[in-house]
């Protein structure tokens, strides 16, 4: 599973940078002089052991992301019985699928404790601009990322026959399934694939996860959420 | 195909470029300007600020509690679960349960009905909560988890007259439509006791300070509880069950609750009671903590608010000497005496060069004065100590 998982990213990748390079028009060519980002934790005011890859980040990003963007727990300082305490109230009273007594709990409460305790200071929090008016998309705090029009169009045919019955033709929501424009996990191709990949929920595996079709799939709930942000 | 010595880190390498192209890069440039409307001074960050991002939960910046009504895209965010989609053509609001008259109302009936219209407080629980030492998980809120606005519908007290609840109903339960990540999470449902929603304060809100209910914030209809804390202004409300019990799920059991007698950090928690009413507090919005200002005088101006009653006076204090000795003077109050409204004082004090620290403490109609020191509870709800400013007069 893992050497396919990382098999699909790369593909993903390569499927991104080509489509980029090969249609320049639809990803103005514009770079960032920082640092590429290695989990999603990597931001300069963030303690550096949440900021590189480690078991520990692993876990946290396949335990905890599924509920709750990174500035919630960023912005935590806990003991580490406080830390414990709140891992336990995820599974028990919000029904996380954390096992009890997995090595994830281990690794997700030891480095908590050690990266966010009381004693750090708190980082001053981001400002965001909310959108106007009574139809505004309300996760503006994510980005979601380029896309190519033409991989957003064939994207947007497969949406409407796998995923529209539940997360509505529009893709904000639909019946028990939530709102995919504009949410956090769109920036982040390889969580997105992988959440493909094994389901979460009521939502069952979708059976070609590194397809081509999956970054379809991408590209149209990128192509969405710009649209859903134009003024 | 892709080799197999590609490694995860290489792949977010070559995405993160990506990533920091076109569409994001500008996207979050213009998300993170600042825009406020209404702002005078620059001394202090605009913008709501991020305290978590799906679910939102964003923080209204103290510069903005200068005025009666806070701006509705100025207010914070408190979500416990994603927003849903509403269709507001298809959209309808049940009222059943131990009812003998079950009612079913679309948007446009619920406009069709008399609006009542309300200067009303909404705070979270937790406003404050990152102050509390030793310190509590949640969302570590400062000052800016409240905001004042007009909120305009529908009472529900008359709905429910309409409903014919039978005589054992004691709850109603708001069910809101916003859904959890995960199908297992319980959903953010609320119990009400029925006496509280049978007065005539309880609104259905289909506006927001004039404009039609932002989806943002409950659209289009979100439940006005004035003087109650926010946990209990449900948005999104598409159903509303009577019922003669509590609802059994966990945040009407075990969410929103605090002990009913203050209990020491770490010590075992006695029996708890829900968290209802706000309790009085000021808040400072000018001067802006660590202003550079010039002697002479200092404006000082802020808000003030408690629960169901209004706020009867504002003192504005310096600290004075070594010992610290705090010197107060009353402040001007602006805004009606209106019950879960807050009012804005202002004050004049005197400013001499050096560090001066500036403080509010607000009492209401019923007596009661903010303390020195907000009363630790497990959950970090209610706190309401002295708001304290440090500033630097120049020579």
């Amino acid at each position: 599973m893992r050497r396919r998982t990382l098999l699909g990213s790369a593909m993903i990748a390569g499927l991104l940078a080509g489509l980029v390079l090969s249609e320049p028009a639809a990803a103005p060519a514009e770079r960032a002089a920082e640092p590429p980002m290695r989990t999603r934790f990597d931001r300069p005011d963030v303690p550096e052991l949440l900021r590189g890859p480690s078991p520990g980040v692993a876990a946290l990003e396949r335990q905890c992301l599924i509920c709750h963007g990174t500035p919630i727990i960023l912005g935590q300082r806990l003991t580490e019985k406080q830390w414990r305490a709140t891992v336990h109230k995820m599974r028990e009273k919000f029904h996380a699928p954390l096992a009890a007594g997995s090595d994830d709990e281990a690794q997700i409460i030891a480095l908590l404790a050690a990266a966010l305790p009381p004693e750090l200071p708190p980082a001053a929090p981001l400002s965001v601009q909310p959108p106007a008016g009574p139809e505004a998309v309300p996760s503006f705090a994510a980005v979601a990322g380029p896309f190519v029009k033409s991989e957003a169009t064939r994207g947007a045919t497969r949406y409407a026959t796998t995923c529209a019955p539940c997360h509505g033709a529009d893709a904000l929501g639909g019946p028990g399934a939530p709102r995919l424009v504009g949410r956090a996990i769109l920036a982040d191709p390889i969580a997105f694939q992988l959440l493909l990949a094994v389901g979460r929920g009521t939502m069952p595996p979708f059976a070609d996860p590194d397809s081509r079709a999956a970054l379809e799939l991408l590209a149209h709930l990128r192509a969405r959420t710009a649209a859903a942000r134009r003024p | 195909m892709a080799s197999p010595k590609i490694t995860r880190r290489d792949v977010l390498a070559a995405l993160a470029v990506l990533a920091a192209s076109g569409a994001a890069g500008a996207s979050a440039r213009r998300l993170l300007a600042p825009r406020l409307p209404g702002r005078e001074t620059g001394d202090s960050p605009e913008g709501l600020l991020v305290r978590g991002q799906g679910p939102d939960q964003l923080e209204t910046p103290r510069a903005l509690f200068d005025r009666l009504e806070t701006p509705n895209e100025g207010f914070f965010v408190r979500t416990h679960a994603h927003p849903p989609r509403l269709d507001r053509a298809a959209f309808r609001l049940s009222i059943g349960g131990l009812v003998a008259q079950p009612l079913t109302l679309s948007l446009e009936g619920l406009a069709a009905r008399a609006q009542d219209e309300r200067l009303a407080v909404l705070q979270c629980a937790g406003n404050g909560r990152g102050f509390f030492r030793p310190r509590i998980a949640g969302v570590p809120w400062e000052h800016g988890a409240c905001g004042q606005a007009r909120w305009a519908g529908p009472r529900l007290t008359e709905l429910l007259a309409e409903a014919l609840p039978a005589p054992e109903a004691r709850f109603i339960h708001v069910h809101g439509l916003d859904t959890m990540a995960l199908p297992a999470t319980p959903a953010y449902v609320r119990s009400i006791p029925i006496e509280r929603v049978r007065e005539d304060d309880v609104l259905l809100a289909l506006t927001m300070n004039g404009e039609p209910l932002p989806w943002l914030h409950g659209g289009p209809v979100r439940l006005v509880v004035p003087g109650w804390t926010g946990n209990h202004w449900i948005k999104w409300i598409a159903k509303i069950t009577i019922a003669a019990e509590e609802e059994p799920s966990f945040y009407s059991q075990s969410g929103y609750r605090m002990p009913i007698e203050t209990a020491a950090p770490g010590g075992a928690p006695g029996p708890t009671a829900p968290v209802t009413e706000n309790t009085v507090k000021a808040i400072v919005a000018q001067p802006s903590p660590g202003a550079r200002i010039g002697a002479g005088t200092v404006a000082v101006r802020g808000v003030a608010f408690s629960g169901r009653t209004h706020v009867t006076r504002v003192e504005v204090g310096v600290r004075v000497g070594a010992t610290g000795t705090i010197r107060w003077q009353e402040a001007e109050l602006l805004g009606e005496a209106t019950a879960g409204a807050w009012r804005v004082f202002s004050a004049q004090v005197p400013a001499a060069p050096g560090p001066l620290t500036l403080l509010a403490r607000a009492t209401d109609a019923r007596g009661a004065v903010q303390p020195i020191e907000a009363a630790w509870n497990p959950g970090g709800y209610l706190w309401n100590a002295i708001d304290e400013v440090e500033v630097e007069v120049l020579a």
